[in-house]
């Protein structure tokens, strides 16, 4: 991946880009704050409901910050919850929240969206201009820092029932990360994603220095090495990813 | 749904681990695609090169090994760095040296005692220097490595009726770490010993010190050393097939000991012998779990930088038994062997990818 010019020399087609990766990207935080609000009532204790918001605050912050960053570009993003595959992965949290199960919901969150989103920002800001670059970084390294407690809640969770844990992710994968890999697959399961603002910005990425298939690597690089600080076996892992659309 | 991966509560640490990579595309796509199950197409080739380099290392396979069949096994891990075939032919970037220390982390994280590195692994961790936590040996896996070569050549001379002290022994990659070890060994045991490498400085200091054995001859010319030698060994690094098998003699015994190998196959018949040297295996079997194929035309065949960390592991020692930069001595080939044997280790019959060599059959 290249660096991109700077904002002022951006030609419209690669404004459209950052358009409709600014879109994912505020959803996706708002997808993130409406799973943070919703995961509070698992906690029975308030310090950790207090967390649980906190982090809802976050995401909410986070997405205000993309919008910002969108006007400064001056494109307009489309905001749509209703998107399918954020609205697949958010009916999907939902039924864990409905099921009492704050570890599913954390591997959903903690795990998989944040692999997404860390990966994701972290490309988009070694392409482009310096200060859109500066908002996703930051964003990038606020979504890294709250991954850590996370990461030691499962480990024990792990430690307690290695085969319940490691079942329970195995269907979690199956039900949430083929939806993330699809959305930097090769085809879509979807007619349109909902975002982009006209066809699929996946074949326009090389416009601004990114492509499908590096975005989809780094992801997976970034879940597989979450996966393996929790402690998931090597082999189980690589082969819940290898099944994933490409 | 994929794989044949097995469930369990607890896992057993393993006392070994074994890091390496796939010489080829096609053996790694034997690898993700057992990993991906039956249920699903096959990966392409293009699909895999999208794939395969955001593997991180990580275990892929426990292994069980014993000394014997009812003998108490112990467990092993087999990590693959995912060093694709297309990094190891192009200068080691930052990421190539990033997987060797990720794979040696994963043995750590697994609580392995001992690990030995296999194929350019080693060479890289050489070259780093890694620091490893304290608790995990690295081994290059070299000694047993060169051990079996050594025995593998032997085994060759023997079944063809060919007594080694009328033989012109020529090794390619004299230089290298296993290379080294093997003309030390066969040092004064041949008519003549022929030795190739690159570095010019290096291979004349090499062969003034064999000198006092027997006759050595020393060259940075390979063609012209293979038309002569009658026994050839081939162990260099290089990462693809680099030496044509058509440049032997007729009827030359040649040790394919290079990983990726080193020869490239004949375009015509002759009298030549190829086997692939290195290789081993261990009375107790190789039991696996994973259903990832490591298949050779014999049974439980391993090579040997990566039995030499479960030999290690079955006789108590945890230690750096090979630490690279041409340190392998006679007395440490055989060190090994006897650790190794002893192990219920043994040579392999010999084989190449035409199968198990008739004589082996015959015996």
């Amino acid at each position: 991946m290249t660096a991109c010019v700077a904002a002022s020399e951006l030609t419209d087609q690669q404004r459209a880009v950052f358009a409709d990766v600014l879109s994912q990207a505020i959803t996706g935080e708002l997808i993130g704050m409406a799973n943070y609000a919703a995961m509070v009532r698992l906690y029975p204790h308030q310090d950790d409901q207090r967390d649980m918001l906190l982090a809802a605050a976050s995401e909410l912050g986070h997405s205000e910050r993309f919008r910002r960053a969108a006007r400064e570009l001056g494109v307009t993003p489309i905001v749509n919850l209703e998107a399918p595959y954020w609205l697949r992965i958010r009916r999907s949290l939902l039924r864990h929240v409905d099921a009492n199960d704050p570890i599913a919901c954390l591997l959903i969150q903690e795990v998989m969206l944040e692999s997404f989103a860390y990966s994701m920002y972290h490309a988009v800001a070694d392409v482009a201009h310096e200060r859109l670059a500066t908002v996703f970084r930051t964003i990038g390294d606020e979504e890294d820092a709250h991954g850590d407690h996370a990461v030691e809640v499962l480990k024990r969770e792990l430690g307690a029932d290695r085969e319940a844990f490691e079942h329970k992710l195995e269907q979690l994968h199956d039900e949430v990360m083929t939806t993330l890999a699809e959305m930097l697959a090769t085809k879509d399961s979807v007619e349109h994603c909902g975002l982009c603002h006209g066809e699929c910005v996946k074949g326009a990425l090389p416009l601004v220095g990114l492509d499908r298939a590096t975005l989809r690597g780094l992801a997976l690089n970034r879940y597989l090495r979450t996966l393996d600080r929790i402690g998931v076996r090597g082999e189980l892992s690589l082969s819940w990813v290898a099944r994933l659309p490409v | 749904m994929g794989g044949t991966v097995a469930r369990v509560t607890a896992l057993p640490i393993p006392l070994f681990a074994a890091i390496g990579h796939q010489e080829t595309w096609s053996q790694i796509a034997s690898i993700v695609d057992t990993m991906r199950g039956t249920a699903q197409p096959a990966f392409t080739e293009a699909q895999l090169r999208e794939i395969v380099p955001w593997i991180p290392p990580r275990t892929v396979g426990r292994l069980t090994v014993a000394a014997a069949p009812n003998a108490r096994p112990i467990h092993g891990i087999y990590i693959d760095t995912f060093i694709t075939p297309d990094e190891l032919a192009l200068r080691p970037t930052r990421r190539v040296l990033d997987k060797v220390r990720d794979g040696i982390r994963a043995a750590e994280r697994e609580g392995a005692r001992v690990a030995a590195l296999g194929g350019f692994t080693s060479i890289l961790a050489e070259a780093m220097a890694i620091p490893c936590d304290g608790s995990l040996a690295l081994t290059t896996g070299n000694t047993l490595t060169a051990a079996l070569i050594v025995r593998g050549v032997e085994r060759a001379a023997s079944l063809l009726d060919r007594p080694l002290d009328a033989e012109d022994l020529l090794i390619i990659g004299a230089t290298g770490d296993v290379g080294s070890a093997c003309a030390r060994c066969f040092a004064g045991r041949t008519r003549r010993l022929l030795l190739a490498a690159r570095g010019q400085e290096r291979l004349e200091r090499e062969a003034a010190q064999l000198r006092r054995f027997g006759a050595v001859e020393a060259s940075t010319e390979v063609s012209e050393l293979l038309r002569r030698a009658s026994i050839v060994i081939a162990v260099t690094s290089a990462p693809a097939p680099a030496f044509a098998l058509d440049a032997c003699a007729p009827d030359a015994i040649v040790c394919d000991a290079g990983y990726p190998k080193n020869m490239q196959a004949a375009t015509s018949n002759s009298r030549r012998r190829v086997f692939w040297g290195g290789m081993g295996r261990l009375a107790g079997g190789l039991a696996r779990n994973d259903g990832v194929p490591y298949s050779f035309p014999v049974a439980h065949a391993a090579h040997g930088c990566m039995l030499e960390g479960a030999v290690l592991a079955m006789a108590g020692r945890f230690e750096a038994f090979s630490t690279g930069r041409g340190r392998i001595t006679p007395d440490r080939v055989q060190e090994m062997w006897l650790l190794a044997t002893a192990c219920g280790m043994s040579l392999t019959p010999l084989f190449d990818r035409a199968g198990v060599w008739p004589e082996e059959l015959a015996s």
